[in-house]
Order: structure tokens, then C-alpha cells, then sequence
């Protein structure tokens, strides 16, 4: 791996999960995970592992795409409201002893702790000496298609419930505005007539 | 120059870090899916790393392997998170996270 290359992939890839978690936006945020999925996909192609590289970018911005599918079409509902300082910095906090501790260990331990091997590509690898991982990943991934599907389908008598609870809030905010206008009113006359007021 | 372990293991420490950091401060559902899924994706930079450095403690083609694991595992957690998240959308319609805290609010 070239240091050159290393060092832009590692720039790319800070930087677009920087901003994939501090952007606000959906629009803004989706740009910024295809962003991550992208750089780690440079960082993959720097290390000539071009198959895992191809399957990564695929597998991810897939993803990416439907979450962002789902966000467009309202599923995922609306941003959250902004969070206190203290949440902030409570996060802050578990960020720098997440780097403290990874990279501290990582500095600690200098280069000699790891052993040496044989390289090895993806393909070969899969084909010959992990058939059955290959096949467990591929069962896992239609695995999660079909329970995604099947936990986010929305079945007739829910859509039924959904709008009746629906119409249930509305006639209450309704009647709310009603007995509301209606007290309005009381008082307005009260304090019209000429001994109102009590 | 060259790059070592070191450097990898570094740089999926600050790519480990970005995510529990996203995790704790976002309350919408798409950030933090995009911190679960960057907090995974650290693992698959020092597994793809270790690889590329040829320095793996678990040998290149088994880093691979597993790097491509993580892959597939963060590509399902964020399906079947969003799946969860859009039900959790019908049933509460709110995503706040803060507001799942609150024990005597109505769960419909």
C-alpha cells in the first residue's frame, strides 16, 4: 500500500464520516454516507483489494439507496430536535476515550504485534478455502432483505388502524378547538356586558 | 515510507471513534444509522487494512474474508434497522429516541 495513497483515503474517509454524522440534512446526510462508502472503497482499491473494494461500494451504496428511498417516502419520519450541551458533550467524551483507548493501544503497541502472511486474492480465497463463509455471507444478505421486508410490510387491518387513529386525533382536535373558541367566546361576552367580568 | 498496522489500526480508531460520537449525539433515525453503520465500517478498514499491509493477525485472506463479513453484516443491520425504524414511525410517530425513554407515555 502507498503511503501517498493511504494518507488521501484516510483524509477522504474522516472527512465524509465527519460529515455523514454531523450534517443535519437527509439530503445533505445521504450525500455524505455514499460519501464513506465511496472513500472506503478508494482505501480498498489503494490496497489492490479491487473484488472486496467492487462488492463494498455495491453492497453499501444499495443500502444507502434504499434507506434513502425510505426517508423520501416519509418512512423514516422527521429530524429530531436539537440535542442539549450536555448530550454533546457526553458524546464528545465517548469519542475521545474510544480514540484514546483504540489508538492509544495502537501507538502502545508500535509494529512488531502482528505476524506476518501470505497473500492471497478474495476470489481465490472464497472459492477454495472459504466456500461455506461465502455462502453463509450470501444467506445473511438475503436473510436481512426478506426479515426487512417482512418487519417493514404494512398489512391491511394495520393501515386500517393507522388511518382510524388517525381520524380518532383529528376529530379530538377538533373538539379541543371547539370547546376552546367556545371558552373564547364565554369570556369575550363576559367581559362585554356591563357587569361582567366576575 | 511505508504504512503499517499502526497506521490502519489508527485510522479505524478515528473512523470507530466519528461513529460512537454520531451514535450518542443524533436522535434521528437516519443519523444513527449512518453512525451504526460507520462504527461497522471501522472494523472493515482494519481487517481490509491488515490485508493490504500484509500484516494481519489473522492472516490476509481470513482479514479479507471477514472484512467482506462486516461488510454484508453492516449492509443487513442497516436494512433491518430501517425496517425497524419504519415501524417504530407507524406505531409512535416520533423517532426520537429520548421520547422511547419516557415509561408513562402513551404506546398506543
Amino acid at each position: 500500500m502507498s503511503a501517498a495513497g493511504f494518507y488521501i483515503a484516510a483524509v477522504l474517509i474522516v472527512l465524509s464520516c465527519a460529515a455523514a454524522v454531523g450534517l443535519r440534512g437527509a439530503r445533505e446526510s445521504a450525500v455524505a454516507a455514499v460519501a464513506v462508502a465511496v472513500s472506503i472503497g478508494i482505501f480498498l482499491v489503494v490496497g489492490h483489494e479491487y473484488l472486496l473494494a467492487l462488492l463494498e461500494v455495491v453492497i453499501l451504496l444499495a443500502t444507502v439507496a434504499t434507506v434513502v428511498e425510505m426517508d423520501r417516502r416519509g418512512a423514516l419520519g422527521s429530524r429530531a430536535s436539537p440535542l442539549p450541551l450536555s448530550r454533546w458533550l457526553y458524546a464528545a467524551g465517548l469519542a475521545v476515550l474510544a480514540l484514546v483507548v483504540l489508538d492509544g493501544t495502537a501507538l502502545a503497541a508500535g509494529s512488531g504485534w502482528h505476524p506476518r502472511g501470505v497473500e492471497t486474492a478474495l476470489s481465490s480465497v472464497l472459492n477454495h478455502q472459504a466456500p461455506v463463509t461465502a455462502g453463509l455471507l450470501v444467506v445473511v444478505g438475503v436473510a436481512a432483505v426478506l426479515v426487512a421486508l417482512a418487519i417493514g410490510r404494512t398489512d391491511p387491518d394495520e393501515a386500517e388502524h393507522v388511518e382510524r387513529h388517525r381520524a380518532h386525533q383529528e376529530r379530538e382536535a377538533r373538539m379541543r378547538r371547539r370547546r376552546e373558541d367556545r371558552a373564547a367566546a364565554r369570556a369575550k361576552r363576559q367581559a362585554a356586558s356591563p357587569g361582567g367580568g366576575g | 515510507m511505508s504504512i503499517g498496522p499502526g497506521q490502519v489500526a489508527i485510522l479505524s480508531g478515528i473512523v470507530f471513534a466519528i461513529g460512537a460520537f454520531g451514535l450518542v449525539s443524533r436522535r434521528d433515525a437516519f443519523g444513527l444509522l449512518t453512525s451504526l453503520a460507520i462504527l461497522l465500517l471501522a472494523s472493515v478498514i482494519a481487517f481490509a487494512g491488515f490485508t493490504a499491509v500484509r500484516g494481519g493477525s489473522l492472516g490476509p485472506p481470513q482479514g479479507e474474508v471477514v472484512a467482506l463479513a462486516a461488510v454484508v453484516v453492516c449492509a443487513a443491520v442497516i436494512l433491518v434497522g430501517a425496517a425497524l425504524v419504519a415501524l417504530l414511525q407507524r406505531r409512535r410517530e416520533s423517532l426520537d429516541t429520548d421520547e422511547y425513554l419516557d415509561v408513562e407515555a402513551d404506546p398506543r
